[in-house]
Order: structure tokens, then sequence, then C-alpha cells
């Protein structure tokens, strides 16, 4: 099979590369953001624990 | 002669869960990753044409793991939630919120890859047939469970009323499972069984379940990872400092 015709996919290219992609979005974009949560939730908890230990130092 | 038994209520500390999923999310992330690649290879490349449907049933490589997802999560939010409604446990509470996005992302991922699948072999795009409509309930399920904890400031109210309307969906599950079965709908029936022979070529039968693993084992991590989020949220900075 040549690649323009693996590309073509029988004529359903749209169908099938369309639901590839879209999986490739959805999970690039689910890790994406529970990256981005994970950072701000790790920057927030280090705030907190320094307000703490600052607390019980006082 | 001694046994060796694993004290599974050990985990229902946030410190010590939070450890264990560090741990195990690397290795998921990885094994999904490469089995992913796998997946795709063998679909796209060593799978041959079906000789009705031709390269358009290629879209079911991930049509069909996103659907099992989306029952199989659901199936577990509501296992979670209620034993952290009834038992009171929080971290069982927290791992069904962590569920609930991985559950609607694969919902919506099975509905728009069967409309893409739908359009070349049905010559429509939707049809209100039994598990179609099912599963968009399920996906709504999913979208309900997740406004009403946020909508609900108090976590451990919005815990409750999250198990409440899990535990309810749940009958949903069943009915999208044997749509196929009790109505006459444009859906098949099932091509994949445990008790009986498998009606699909092994050609076709390996991918998806490489896929549908790959997808399991993403699920894990990404579920795992979004519970260490909601850990750190949720609990106060001295509860994590517990003995290993």
């Amino acid at each position: 099979m040549t690649w323009p015709a693996f590309l073509v996919m029988g004529d359903y290219a749209f169908y099938v590369w369309g639901s590839f992609g879209l999986m490739l979005v959805a999970i690039g974009g689910e890790v994406m953001l529970l990256l981005r949560r994970r950072r701000a939730g790790r920057d927030s908890r280090d705030a907190a624990s320094d307000r703490h230990s600052r607390r019980v130092r006082i | 002669m001694t046994r060796h038994t694993i004290r599974w209520s050990k985990y229902a500390v946030p410190g010590r869960l939070y450890r264990l999923a560090g741990r195990l999310i690397p290795w998921c992330a990885v094994a999904a990753a490469i089995l992913f690649s796998v997946g795709l290879g063998l679909g796209l490349f060593v799978a041959p044409a079906d000789f009705q449907q031709g390269d358009a049933y290629r879209v079911l490589f991930v049509h069909v793991p996103a659907a099992w997802m989306s029952m199989l999560l659901y199936l577990l939010l509501a296992f979670y939630a209620t034993v952290g409604w009834v038992f009171n446990a929080r971290v069982s509470s927290m791992m069904a919120s962590s569920l609930s996005i991985t559950g609607a992302m694969f919902t919506f991922l099975a509905l728009v890859t069967g409309a893409l699948w739908g359009r070349p072999t049905w010559g429509t795009w939707w049809v209100w047939d039994a598990r179609t409509t099912s599963t968009l309930i399920l996906l709504f399920l999913y979208v309900g469970f997740i406004s009403l904890q946020s909508a609900i400031e108090d976590p451990r109210r919005a815990d409750r009323a999250g198990a409440v309307l899990a535990l309810v969906g749940v009958v949903n599950v069943p009915i999208i499972y044997f749509s196929v079965e009790w109505w006459s709908t444009l859906h098949q029936g099932a091509t994949i069984r445990i008790a009986d022979r498998t009606t699909m070529a092994g050609s076709m039968l390996a991918p998806l379940l490489v896929m549908l693993s790959a997808c399991w084992l993403y699920s894990i991590a990404v579920v795992l990872v979004r519970l260490r989020c909601l850990i750190l949220e949720r609990e106060p900075p001295g509860a994590m400092a517990v003995a290993p």
C-alpha cells in the first residue's frame, strides 16, 4: 500500500482520522489540564505549609 | 503456614494512598503510552480492511474501547461514591470524583466516534436508538455528577449528593449493555463474548484489545493523578505526614 492510499483510507479518511485525531486531542487535553491543576495544587500547598509552619513557630 | 494479606484499609489514609498513587502513576503512564503506540500500529497498519465496511471500521478501534471505558468507569464511580457515602470514607469519595471527568471524556469520545462510524455505515450521524440514547443519558449523568460536586461548596455534602445521583444512575449501565438484545436497534449484537466464541477475526481483535488495555492503563494513571490533586486540595497540610 502506498502512503497516499493509506492516508485516503479507502475514501473514509475524514471518519478514520477524525476519530483517531479526536482521541489524541481528548487525551492530550485531559493530560495538559491535569498537569496544570497539579502544578497549581502544589503551589498552593507549598504556600499553605509555609503559613502553617510560620504559625507553629509563633 | 503464614498467609500474607494486604490490609487495604490502610490505604484509606490519604497520605499513604497519595504515596502509593505516586509510585503507580509512572508505570501505568509508560505502559499506556507503549500500548497506545502498539494498538495504533496494529489498528492502522496491520489489521486488514473489512470486506463490507472497508477502512471505515477502523473507527471502532477508538469507539469500542471508549464505549467500554465509559460504562466501566461509571460502575467504578458508583461503587466508590457509595462506599464513601455508606462508610463515610473520604478517600473513596475523592476516588469517585477523580473518575468522573475521565469517564465523561470517554463517553463523549464514544458518542462522537459513534457518529463518525455511523455516517459511512448507517448513512446517518445520529439515530435515537436505545444504545445511543442511553449512552447520551450516561454522558448527562457524568455531567450532572461533576456539576453537582462543583455547585456544592462543602465537599462532604457534595460527595453525598453525588453518591445519590451516581447510585440512581447506575441502572443505566445494564440498559446500555443489554439494549441491543432487549430492543431492535441499528447497533449489531455483541461480537466479543467471554462465554461464547468471538465472531471477530484475530487480526482485528488484537488491536481492539490492545487499545482497550491502553485505555485502562491511561485511565488508572490520570485518575490517580487527579486523586493526588484532590488529596492536596482537600486535606490539611499536616495530614500528609503519616508513617509509611
